[in-house]
């Protein structure tokens, strides 16, 4: 499987918040034997993807000079399960960044229903050699799901 | 690739705790994007080898009746990478069971470094039935335990 946890972003708003799209589908590798008779994402799963939404948000609210690497998860909460079929909206809420880390606060919406909700996602912030920056920089705008254009700028429509 | 996440149990005792590994291989598909040029397994992936060992630990403990899926996570801290070539060994341990399901704690470890600290999360009980076919999964945690083969070979 690959590990991207989102298809899109949506909605962005530098230094306070991102919003993103993760179409849960049954092709997807990890329905493999979970389960062998109900097709249920794995929990850890929806946690990532928010963490996901949470360190794409930061790297690009800092222009790049840090890559978000996630450091501890507090209290996280599951209310219902997540099937293939349903379209997670993922709602990252900037709580804190600065050079050492930073503070997410994750959402996990499903039909306007909170599917998941994480309190605190802890991230240390790693900077990014210049050598390496353009690469980044490139994959981070190949998983905004054409939000950004090839230069890393929000396409407005 | 297959969802599982422990590839063996050492051993358990039944509703109190249970040791299992996990062995990380460059292979591994997830590998490729976490993180390009920099593999290490996922803190999430780690967090998901937990609660597979738990959840097989409720199974054992139930009688082979239910599973556990996650309800609630306390705090998991991940202190350092886990690298391709190491093994994980995970060690869970019961801290109170009820009607509803289970709370516990459980840690990562490789050699002798703890390298990731979960201090408080709860399963929910889920009927096996409704998820897996029972005697599959009854004859694979028998496999998981090295209690007997699996699969053509278990006669």
């Amino acid at each position: 499987m690959r590990f991207h946890l989102f298809d899109k972003v949506i909605r962005f708003v530098p230094g306070k918040s991102g919003v993103g799209v993760k179409n849960v589908t049954l092709g997807e590798d990890f329905f493999n034997r979970h389960y062998g008779l109900t097709p249920l994402m794995p929990e850890p799963l929806i946690i990532e993807a928010m963490a996901q939404m949470g360190g794409w948000t930061i790297a690009l609210s800092t222009g790049w000079q840090y890559v978000a690497i996630l450091l501890r998860i507090d209290k996280v909460k599951f209310y219902r399960p997540v099937r293939p079929g349903d379209q997670l909206i993922l709602k990252a809420d900037v709580l804190s960044i600065n050079e050492s880390g930073s503070l997410i606060e994750g959402r996990a919406e499903v039909n306007g229903e909170v599917v998941a909700h994480a309190e605190r996602i802890m991230y240390g912030n790693s900077p990014v050699p210049d050598h390496l920056r353009a690469f980044i920089k490139k994959s981070y705008i190949y998983v905004s799901g054409g939000f950004l254009d090839r230069e890393g700028n929000v396409i407005t429509r | 690739m297959r969802f599982l996440m422990v590839d063996r149990i050492l051993e358990f005792e039944k509703g109190k705790s249970a040791t299992g590994c996990k062995d990380v291989t460059m292979s591994e598909d997830f590998l490729a994007d976490h993180f390009p040029r920099f593999p290490v397994m996922p803190g999430v992936m780690q967090l998901e080898a937990i609660v597979q060992l738990a959840s097989w630990l409720v199974f054992v403990s139930s009688e082979f009746k239910s599973k556990g899926t996650l309800a609630e996570l306390g705090a998991i801290k991940f202190r350092d990478f886990v690298k391709p070539g190491e093994q994980m060994t995970m060690e869970v341990t019961f801290q109170s069971m009820d009607s509803e399901g289970v709370t516990f704690k459980a840690q990562v470890r490789v050699g002798d470094r703890v390298k990731t600290i979960l201090t408080s999360a709860r399963l929910r009980y889920i009927p096996i039935e409704t998820i897996d076919d029972p005697q599959e999964a009854q004859d694979y945690f028998h496999y998981l335990t090295g209690d007997k083969p699996f699969g053509v070979y278990a006669t």
